[in-house]
C-alpha cells in the first residue's frame, strides 16, 4: 500500500472514530429505523471515503457526509427499502422510561415520523444538529424560505397533536 | 407559547430519542468494502453517461463551496406522459443466448450471439469496441482505472493505463473516449489512440462519443461534463475545437447522453431531484423538458430514450422505462420488490436491463421491447443487492 493511501486511511480512521456515533444518531433520526440508519451510514461513509482526497476543507466533512446521508435516505426510500421486512431481526427502539418520553417525547416522535422525508431532514438538521437555516438550506439544496416554512409546519403540527396536558406551557404553569 | 419553546422541545425530544446510540458499527475495512462496490456501480453508471443528480452535483457543489439550487427554479415539464402502466417483472426465461447485446458474468464474456469467452481478469465494466471487449478494472482504491482490450480468444491485445474518467463508446462501436491522469481527452479505436484535447478541467467526465471517429472522420466529437457543478458541458471536435454544448443561458448542468441529433442533459437540480431536457444537437434548442423522468440513454435509432424516476443517486432505480418519440411510455420494468441497476440498448432496438429481485435474492437480465411485456432473458444468479451478478456491455 502506498504512503499516500496509508495516510488517507489513517486520516479516515480518525474521522470514523471521532464522528461515527454522532452520524449514526443523525441517520437514525432521518430514517426512524436502526437497520436503515446503519445502511444509510455505511453507504454514506463509503462515498465519503471515495471522495476523501477531494474534500480539501476538513471543516466541511460533516456537512458533506450529512448531505450524502440525506440523499441516500431519499434514494433508499425510492428504491423500496421500506418494503423490506425485518420480522426476524427486530431491533427495538430505545426503551422509553420517563414521563417525558412517554408523553411529549412520544408525540413529538410521532410527528417527526409522519413528516415527508425532505421535511423530516429539515427538522433533524435544524433542531437536532442545530444547524442554522442557511446551513440547513445549503446541505439540502433548498432555499432558506423553504427551511423556514418546513420548520413552521412541523412545529404547528406538533402543537396541534400534543394533548393540552403535555403542552410545555401547561407543564410550566403546574410547576 | 412562542415557537421558540416548541423548537426547544423539538431539539430536546430528538436528542432524547437518539441518545444512547453510541455504536460505531463500521470499521475502515467495512467502509472500504462498500466503497469498492460503489465504485463498481458508478463505473457502470458513468460508462453509460448516467450522471446521478446527487452523486455528481451535490458533493461537487459542496466541495466548490457553493450551495445547491442556486436560484434554479423548477423547470415545468413541457410534456407529461399518461399514467404509466406498471408491468410485472415475472416472465418466462428465454435462455442466455442471442440477447442482441453482450454481457459479462463473473469471468465470462457472453457475446451477443451467445458465444462465451473466458476473460483474463474480473472487470468492473465493459464496452464493445469492434470485436473486442474493453474491460475496465481498478486494482486499488486510487480511482485510476486500467482498460484491457480483450479479443474473442480472451487475450489482452492492448492495455491502457491511467484512466480517470470514461470510457464511453460510440453507437457504431468503432471508438471509445476517456480522460487520462494527465488531463488528456483521448479517442481510441481498436488500433490506436489520439489525444483530442488537454487541460479542459479537473473533473472531466466524458458522456458520449458521436461519429465513426476513425482518423478520417471530421465529424467525430466527444461530449464532456464538468464535475465542478458550475462549468457548462462542452463538446470537443475532431479538430480539437472546444465549444459549449448549448450556447446561452439554457445550458444543461450535466450531460446524460448524446447522439447525432439529440443531447440529453440535466437541466436543473434542487434537493436531490432533477429536471431533465432533450436538446437539438444542431441548434441547441430544447425539444423536451421533464421533471418526472431522468433521461438515461438515448436509443441509437434516435427514436426512444430510456428513463427512470427523476430522483436518485445512481446506485439503482425503482424502475426503468422507454419513452417513444412523443414522450409516452411504451415499456416499463418495475420490480415489485427489487431494484433496477443498469440498462443498455441492444442492437435490435430492445433495452436490456439488469435488475435484482429481493424475494428471489437473485439478479437477472430483462429485455424491454416497446409495446411488449418485459421478458427475463437471463436469470437466477444468486447474489446481494449491491453487487450485480451481471455487467451489461455497452
Amino acid at each position: 500500500m502506498g504512503a499516500r493511501l496509508a495516510d488517507r486511511d489513517e486520516e479516515f480512521t480518525a474521522y470514523l472514530e471521532a464522528r461515527q456515533a454522532q452520524l449514526l444518531r443523525t441517520a437514525y433520526l432521518l430514517t426512524g429505523d436502526r437497520h436503515q440508519a446503519e445502511d444509510v451510514l455505511q453507504t454514506s461513509l463509503a462515498k465519503l471515503y471515495l471522495a476523501w482526497d477531494k474534500v480539501r476543507d476538513r471543516d466541511s466533512v460533516d456537512a458533506y457526509v450529512r448531505r450524502i446521508m440525506v440523499n441516500e435516505n431519499n434514494s433508499l426510500w425510492r428504491r423500496g427499502w421500506k418494503r423490506r421486512e425485518h420480522a426476524t431481526e427486530v431491533v427495538p427502539d430505545r426503551q422509553v422510561s420517563d414521563t417525558y418520553d412517554e408523553g411529549l417525547g412520544a408525540a413529538l416522535w410521532d410527528v417527526v415520523q409522519t413528516l415527508p422525508r425532505k421535511a423530516r431532514a429539515v427538522v433533524v438538521l435544524r433542531y437536532y444538529e442545530q444547524l442554522t437555516e442557511a446551513e440547513t438550506a445549503d446541505i439540502l439544496g433548498i432555499s432558506v424560505g423553504t427551511v423556514k416554512s418546513q420548520c413552521s409546519r412541523a412545529i404547528a403540527t406538533l402543537r396541534d397533536r400534543v394533548p393540552s396536558e403535555l403542552d410545555p406551557a401547561h407543564r410550566e404553569e403546574e410547576r | 407559547m412562542s415557537n421558540e419553546h416548541w423548537e426547544s422541545e423539538m431539539s430536546r425530544g430528538l436528542d432524547e430519542r437518539a441518545r444512547g446510540l453510541d455504536d460505531t458499527p463500521f470499521s475502515l475495512d467495512r467502509v472500504k468494502g462498500r466503497a469498492r462496490r460503489i465504485r463498481r456501480t458508478r463505473r457502470l453508471a458513468t460508462a453509460g453517461a448516467v450522471l446521478a443528480v446527487a452523486a455528481v452535483l451535490v458533493p461537487v457543489g459542496l466541495l466548490a463551496g457553493q450551495g445547491l439550487g442556486s436560484g434554479d427554479g423548477e423547470v415545468p415539464p413541457a410534456s407529461r406522459s399518461s399514467e404509466p402502466t406498471v408491468v410485472p417483472t415475472r416472465g418466462a426465461d428465454a435462455g442466455d443466448e442471442g440477447l442482441g447485446g453482450d454481457y459479462v458474468e463473473g469471468r465470462t464474456w457472453v457475446r451477443a450471439d451467445g458465444t462465451k469467452v473466458r476473460l483474463p481478469a474480473a472487470y468492473d465494466a465493459g464496452l464493445r469496441l469492434e470485436d473486442l471487449l474493453v474491460g475496465v478494472r481498478n486494482d486499488d482504491d486510487t480511482g485510476i482505472d486500467t482498460l484491457d482490450l480483450v479479443d474473442a480468444d480472451g487475450t489482452v491485445t492492448t492495455t491502457l493505463r491511467g484512466v480517470v474518467a470514461g470510457p464511453v463508446v460510440n453507437d457504431e462501436h468503432t471508438a471509445i473516449a476517456y480522460v487520462t491522469t494527465a488531463g488528456e481527452v483521448v479517442v481510441h479505436t481498436a488500433d490506436r489512440g489520439r489525444t483530442v484535447a488537454r487541460e479542459l478541467g479537473p473533473n472531466l467526465l466524458p458522456s458520449a462519443l458521436v461519429g465513426a471517429c476513425d482518423e478520417d472522420d471530421a465529424g467525430c466529437r466527444v461530449y464532456l461534463s464538468h464535475g465542478d457543478g458550475a462549468a457548462p458541458p462542452q463538446v470537443v471536435g475532431a479538430d480539437g475545437s472546444v465549444r459549449d454544448v448549448v450556447e446561452g443561458g439554457s445550458a444543461p448542468l450535466g450531460l446524460r447522453d448524446a447522439n447525432a441529433d439529440t443531447i440529453a442533459g440535466l437541466a436543473s437540480s434542487e434537493g436531490g431531484t432533477g429536471c431533465f431536457a432533450l436538446y437539438d444537437a444542431g441548434s441547441g434548442t430544447t425539444t423536451y423538458e421533464t421533471c418526472t423522468y431522468d433521461l438515461l440513454d438515448l436509443a441509437p435509432s434516435g427514436e426512444q430514450v430510456a428513463v427512470t424516476h427523476a430522483d436518485g443517486d445512481g446506485d439503482g432505480h425503482g424502475w426503468v422505462a422507454i419513452l417513444d418519440e412523443d414522450q409516452q411510455e411504451v415499456a416499463r420494468l418495475e420490480p415489485e420488490d427489487g431494484v433496477v441497476r443498469d440498462q443498455v440498448w441492444a442492437g435490435d432496438g430492445a433495452l436490456l436491463v439488469t435488475a435484482y429481485e429481493r424475494d428471489l435474492r437473485a439478479w437477472g437480465i430483462w429485455r424491454l421491447t416497446p409495446g411488449a411485456e418485459p421478458e427475463r432473458v437471463v436469470g437466477g444468479a444468486a447474489g446481494v443487492e449491491d453487487a450485480p451478478a451481471y455487467l451489461l456491455v455497452r
